[in-house]
């Protein structure tokens, strides 16, 4: 659930809907011309591919962009008509399947399927069926190593920041994740139920709350607090953090010993969508594995599709923010289904740690 | 009372007790302003409050309502699968209501209690730790949930925190139409419930001044509602029963023993807020107010009341004193005094006063000097009077004594200047005097006396005692024979004829010298001493000077003890008459005896008439003695007459003064009567001067002795005036030729008068007695010149009563045959 995210969240939503306004009047107006509505992060599919795509299918492609999981949700509570493809994150797929906003796919319409690694198919019970994986990554930090006094190898350093860090820390804008990376940083699992563990992480991000400079999405522009020195140290997504390294050689970029979030994002068929077969075809046409390759070098992030790693030159495979060591990521997890009351006090720790 | 204190008493009053009034009343309203002003402003609290409270349940009753139409909420609560539910759906929830709470910070706690009282959504915005997520016991839980009505609200101890909140509550009523249809009953999906912070009102201290008072929220019964706890903190707040009064009504209210003044105001069901302030507080802030007022009064007062008294001392009592004092002097204003004066004092009602006093105050002086001037100066003469000349009479025995100078003081008595004013009348007589003065004055103040008079003041040398006695003062003299010059330079210059009325006037003056010191001790002792030199000048027979010698003053003390004994012998009738007889020349029969009194002390001893008699004159005995006399004389007679020998007469001699007696005449006949005598048997003499001298009255007596027919002789006639006129205006009978006449009868001028005195009586009518015949040639004289009667010592010396019978019975019968 990755992406890179140019523009605040607002500007998103506004462009949410005007896209969505333009595709059904389009829609209406231009019979001819097959349309895909993807509600999608922004910049998470290459123009290329996309090109493509229309020219091959003779469709046009709209994207409707979130920022997050929970705009995403709370775009489709709004209205969850009119779209052919959502992609859906790993915690999601199954409550998105209960509720009704996505349907299964069809395999026999996406023969690329075989490329797949079959455990990211099998991974979430819950939701089998349900969702054709995108990309997968992970939760890190990425600090400037000229401005901090050590190097930032735990979460820890982040939720108890030194006099030099305090208030030059940007955090994710999502309960969800800020909750795992609390508890991985307890040595607790990021699926821990047990009330005791929450509220020891409620506490430790309340705590944290004076010495965070903001809750956001760093952007990904050269201009970018992070590279402007604003802020010393983020939380971002591993993705991203390649994307910003490109501008500094002082970003450095951490997954921590401690362990991470893992995710997962998946395509899925939109329960109402209006062109089921055109969206199978897009996931089909997305997983040949040149097109894959293609994604990935785009996205900088890891690509389940088998036949596209080997499409894809060394220093993409062998970069370990792409593919962390191992000591990190066996301690890191995918957040699996949670009771409905852990659900519960997880939402409180966010809506009251989340500005 | 002085004048001081009654203005002091009248104006103090006067300004303190309007001022007090006002400022009482001022006090009492601005205190009553103050008590309502104060009660105003907690009312308007209290309204203030109770909007507050409203509005803040229609921000929550809005922001209810908003909740409740909301899309999200609704399907969150339609929503029964707890994966989409709580997985997907709470958090988009619960970022709206805290969205919504960031938006109405107030709304501290918004929750979504399910209708079987679970907890289910809770947003708060402050640290509250959530005791409880079960509420279907709550109060404010079964309250919203049971309500008829969707809205409720209600206050309720927050057992989250204790607090005293207000939640509002809106029960949300949906209907699950994707599961059942558009047919589907809405059921209680939820109660949206809203806590509100309240305890500000519950807590809240009064703004200042009424910081000690307190607002407490009470149910209609009066219990208050309090967070769990509060109470602790004020224990004396917990007032019981405080049962709400009429809202715009102030009632009173006794707290633990305080007087409070209560208000109540209802702001909403079953809920009051009531505000307890100390009475004492509101009256203490108006008391405030007031005692300033209060103060300020007082400040004035004891500022003006001052200043008054000051400026009314100045302007007003200063003056008035400063008046009374120069009236004092004024009144104190001596001889010598200056006149009192005033400086001016402005132009206002007292400087009128004080122009008006130095007018009169200059009047008065003017007065005091003609006064003084009357008082010192004799106003007929224009010479200093008998005051101012015993001033300068001490003045100048002072005066001497520092320089050992003699005095002389001189006495002048006018001789015969009495008939002059008894003829020519007291006009005439006061226009001699001042001739006399005149005339006096300008001897004075010649040159020759330089030395003896003082120059500068000849004028106070030069006084008039009275009357017409006259002193000078001589106080620088170098020997005693001085004022002897001076003495005769006065008798020269008065003996100078008169021109008056046409009339050529002679008179003459009689002076006493006396010398300071060797004749007197005192002033009283100079005066006294000149005047009996002066008297002793009389006595040795006028126009001439004497000084005074200690005989003088023998003599003088003589004559103080014979009037003394003169009185007592008056008193005790120790007169005795002697009688002398008077024989016709032709016959040398006894026509008549004269009385003559004689007086011999017990102390004196003899004492000759012509020493008492004056003094009987002068002290005005002679009256009582004359009676005696007149008396005795009869009793006599009436003897003589019961003795066999009835033709004898009596002469009794008489004084002026018994004649000036209106009833003398028939005082006389009285007296004839009690001793059965006729009026032919006694004749009355008297004297030459007395007649002179003779008033009115005296000649009216004459007349009527006369026509009663009682004879008059005139006595001593020739030694006075000699005047015929008289002898033919009044009615005398007899003219007794005085002895001086006789005694000189060997002078050569002598004889002719005497022969032409008694052919002129004769031709008068009247007959003649010859007085004091003692020589058988004047016996012979007498005889020749047919001279009528005769009296002496040739024929007898005057006789007591006891032997003048026997002069009677040796006379040669045919006298007595002829008288019989």
């Amino acid at each position: 659930m990755p992406r890179s995210n140019p523009r605040g969240v607002r500007i998103i939503a506004g462009l949410l809907l005007l896209t969505l306004c333009l595709t059904l009047q389009l829609g209406t107006a231009d019979v001819a011309a097959r349309q895909l509505v993807i509600l999608n992060w922004p910049d998470y599919l290459a123009p290329s591919v996309i090109s493509r795509f229309e020219k091959e299918f003779n469709a046009e492609v709209v994207e409707v962009h979130f920022d997050s999981d929970e705009h995403r949700t709370q775009a489709l509570l709004k209205k969850s008509k009119g779209y052919d493809l959502i992609l859906v994150s790993n915690s999601d797929l199954a409550a998105y399947a209960r509720k009704g906003w996505i349907s299964r796919y069809d395999p026999q319409q996406i023969p690329n399927l075989k490329h797949l690694d079959p455990k990211w198919q099998q991974a979430f019970p819950s939701s089998v069926g349900y969702g054709v994986p995108y990309f997968w990554g992970s939760v890190g930090i990425l600090y400037r190593g000229d401005l901090v006094d050590q190097p930032i190898t735990q979460w820890r350093q982040l939720f108890k920041p030194s006099a030099n860090l305090a208030g030059r820390i940007n955090m994710i804008h999502d309960g969800r994740e800020l909750i795992s990376i609390g508890l991985k940083s307890l040595g607790y699992s990021i699926n821990s139920t047990d009330p005791a563990q929450l509220a020891q992480v409620e506490q430790l991000l309340l705590e944290q709350v004076p010495m965070v400079k903001s809750y956001r999405y760093l952007s990904l522009k050269p201009d970018s607090a992070i590279i402007r020195g604003d802020i010393h140290a983020a939380v971002v997504y591993n993705g991203d953090a390649l994307m910003l390294q490109r501008y500094s050689d002082d970003l450095i970029y951490t997954l921590p010993d401690e362990g991470s979030y893992l995710w997962v994002d998946y395509f899925s068929i939109g329960a109402q969508a209006s062109n089921t077969e055109l969206a199978h075809q897009f996931i089909n046409f997305i997983n040949r594995p040149e097109i894959a390759a293609e994604q990935a070098n785009h996205v900088h992030y890891a690509s389940p599709n088998r036949a596209a790693l080997k499409l894809l030159p060394p220093e993409y495979l062998s970069n370990p923010t792409i593919f962390p060591t191992s000591v990190p990521l066996e301690n890191s997890e995918f957040l699996q289904p949670i009771s409905a009351e852990s659900l519960r006090q997880r939402n409180a720790i966010g809506a009251k740690i989340l500005p | 009372m002085r004048l001081q204190s009654k203005i002091t008493l009248t104006i103090i009053p006067m300004i303190i007790v309007p001022l007090l009034l006002v400022g009482i009343l001022a006090y009492l309203e601005l205190w009553s302003h103050n008590v309502n002003y104060s009660q105003e402003q907690i009312s308007g609290y209290a309204k203030g409050l109770d909007t507050e409270y409203n509005n803040r349940i229609k921000i929550a009753e809005m922001a209810l309502s908003s909740l409740a139409n909301d899309d999200l909420i609704q399907d969150y609560l339609l929503t029964e699968d707890p994966d989409v539910r709580y997985g997907l759906m709470e958090s988009p929830v619960l970022r709206r209501l805290v969205s919504l709470q960031k938006a109405n910070p107030s709304l501290y706690e918004i929750r979504l209690i399910l209708p079987d009282g679970f907890e289910e959504l809770r947003v708060v915005n402050r640290d509250l730790p959530n005791h409880t997520e079960y509420e279907q016991l709550s109060d404010p839980f079964i309250v919203a949930a049971d309500n008829p009505d969707p809205l409720s609200h209600h206050i309720a101890v927050n057992s989250d925190n204790g607090e005293l909140a207000l939640y509002v509550s809106r029960q949300l009523w949906l209907a699950d139409i994707g599961q059942e249809g558009f047919n589907a009953m809405p059921e209680l999906r939820a109660v949206i419930s809203i806590t509100l912070n309240i305890d500000e009102f519950a807590t809240h201290a009064l703004p200042k001044p009424w910081d000690q008072g307190r607002a407490l929220l009470t149910d209609s019964s009066g219990n208050v509602l309090e967070g769990v706890g509060q109470q602790l903190h004020r224990p004396d707040w917990m007032p019981i029963n405080l049962k709400p009064v009429n809202q715009s009504d102030w009632e009173e209210y006794t707290l633990f023993g305080a007087l409070m003044a209560h208000h109540s105001r209802q702001i909403g069901p079953n809920l009051y807020l009531q505000i307890l302030l100390p009475q004492m507080l509101i009256n203490s802030t108006g008391r405030k107010v007031g005692g300033i007022v209060l103060l300020m009064m007082l400040a004035t007062l004891v500022v003006v009341i001052p200043v008054l008294l000051v400026l009314l001392h100045r302007q007003f009592l200063s003056p008035i004193q400063t008046l009374n004092l120069a009236l004092d002097n004024l009144g104190n204003m001596g001889q010598n005094s200056d006149q009192v004066k005033l400086r001016s004092h402005g132009d206002d009602e007292i400087g009128e006063l004080y122009s008006a006093f130095n007018r009169m105050s200059q009047e008065l002086y003017q007065s005091q000097q003609r006064i003084q001037n009357l008082a010192y100066i004799d106003t007929l003469t224009g010479l200093p009077n008998r005051a101012l000349f015993q001033r300068n009479l001490d003045q100048a025995v002072a005066q001497s004594e520092r320089d050992n100078h003699t005095l002389a003081l001189l006495f002048i008595d006018l001789d015969n200047f009495k008939p002059i004013n008894d003829n020519m009348g007291h006009q005439a007589g006061d226009k001699l005097l001042r001739m006399i003065a005149q005339r006096l004055l300008l001897n004075l103040r010649s040159s020759d006396l330089a030395g003896l008079i003082d120059h500068e003041h000849p004028d106070s040398n030069f006084s008039r005692l009275g009357g017409d006695e006259f002193t000078v003062l001589l106080p620088r003299l170098d020997a005693a024979h001085q004022a002897g010059i001076v003495a005769e330079r006065i008798i020269g210059a008065v003996t100078q004829p008169f021109e008056l009325d046409d009339q050529t006037i002679y008179i003459g003056a009689s002076i006493g010298i006396a010398l300071w010191p060797e004749d007197a001790r005192s002033t009283e002792q100079l005066i006294s001493h000149a005047d009996q030199a002066m008297y002793e000048a009389k006595n040795r027979g006028k126009n001439c000077f004497k000084y005074f010698s200690p005989n003088i003053g023998q003599r003088s003390r003589e004559m103080a003890t014979i009037e003394q004994r003169l009185h007592l012998a008056t008193e005790n009738q120790a007169f005795e008459l002697h009688y002398q007889p008077i024989l016709e020349t032709s016959s040398g029969q006894i026509r008549s005896f004269e009385a003559l009194i004689r007086w011999n002390d017990e102390q004196l001893g003899r004492i000759p008439p012509d020493k008492f008699i004056p003094l009987a004159e002068q002290n005005g005995l002679i009256v009582e003695i004359g009676q005696q006399v007149l008396n005795q004389a009869c009793e006599q007679l009436c003897q003589l007459h019961q003795q066999g020998y009835g033709s004898i007469k009596m002469g009794i001699n008489l004084s002026t003064r018994q004649l000036t007696r209106p009833q003398f005449a028939s005082e006389v006949i009285n007296t004839l009567d009690r001793y059965r005598l006729k009026p032919s048997d006694i004749y009355l003499e008297l004297t030459e001067t007395s007649v002179m001298k003779g008033q009115k009255q005296t000649v009216r007596n004459l007349s009527k002795l006369s026509r009663l027919g009682i004879q008059i002789a005139m006595d001593d006639f020739g030694t006075g005036y000699s005047s015929l006129s008289y002898l033919k205006r009044l009615p005398i009978d007899l003219l007794k030729i005085d002895r001086s006449f006789i005694n000189q009868l060997e002078n050569d001028s002598n004889p002719a008068i005497l022969s032409a005195i008694i052919t002129m009586a004769h031709a008068m009518g009247l007959e003649v007695v010859a007085e004091g015949v003692e020589l058988e040639s004047q016996m012979r004289f007498l005889s020749d010149h047919n001279c009528d009667l005769v009296q002496g010592y040739l024929f007898s010396p005057p006789r007591p009563a006891d032997g003048i019978l026997e002069l009677l019975q040796a006379q040669p019968v045919p006298l007595q045959q002829v008288s019989a």
